[in-house]
């Protein structure tokens, strides 16, 4: 059994329904053929770079499944007798691939625990922040204010 | 257009593969007709360069980048 990915293109112009029923029709051959979907994307209507067979636009969708290498074929087979399948591709998911999805995971596991920390950090801190900074500030301006004046008559008087 | 750079930007990020799906990193190494930049400009080892160059080809058959760009003057 290996991992493989397949993506699939398909015509958007198509009826409501006819878009799901041919990918459940993708998933359900790939399951009666003795293959397991380990992972379903949804990509949804985009832009293609360039037109297939008059059409700017193409739905798209990715299943990534462990299965006989068999299988491949007959499935390529069936997106080629399919007239509302554009394009498809099928690879064997590569192990560095793997490891890449992994590290953005945990990525985003580590992003996701810095900003909920942060969130219930800087609600304790809040209070002493505004505390903290509202004199600075005044300060500042006092400072700022009482300067300059001062400094520019000087500058005038010199030149 | 990217200069001359001799330090590949996936190994200085450690990236561990190049997929066909992120059209935003394979079309920062094409050309704005949608040529591949060749690893003597982009500074790509080796390693990197082929699996860019077999995600490119690979993102080309979907229609997510151009196999060639129209210039649009």
């Amino acid at each position: 059994m290996t991992l493989y990915e397949t993506t699939i293109v398909l015509d958007p112009q198509l009826k409501g329904g006819e878009i799901e029923e041919m990918i459940k029709k993708t998933t359900n051959f790939i399951t009666n053929h003795g293959g397991e979907i380990v992972n379903e994307n949804d990509w949804g209507k985009r832009r293609l770079a360039y037109e297939i067979n008059k059409k700017q636009y193409g739905y798209f969708y990715n299943v990534r499944f462990s299965g006989p290498g068999q299988l491949i074929g007959l499935l390529e087979r069936e997106y080629r007798l399919s007239e509302t399948v554009l394009r498809y591709l099928t690879i064997k998911v590569d192990k560095r691939a793997l490891k890449l999805e992994d590290k953005r995971r945990r990525a985003e596991e580590a992003q996701r625990e810095a900003a909920e920390s942060a969130r219930s950090a800087s609600d304790n801190e809040t209070t002493d922040k505004e505390k903290s900074q509202a004199p600075r500030r005044s300060d500042r301006d006092r400072r700022s204010t009482s300067e300059r004046p001062g400094k520019s008559d000087k500058d005038d008087a010199r030149e | 257009m990217m200069k001359k750079r001799r330090i590949c930007r996936f190994c200085e990020e450690g990236v561990p593969f190049i997929d066909y799906k992120d059209e935003k990193v394979l079309t920062r190494f094409t050309t704005d007709q949608g040529k591949i930049i060749p690893r003597r400009t982009s500074g790509n080892c080796a390693t990197h360069q082929h699996q860019l160059t077999v995600a490119i080809k690979r993102a080309r058959h979907l229609a997510l980048i151009p196999f060639v760009a129209e210039m649009t003057r």
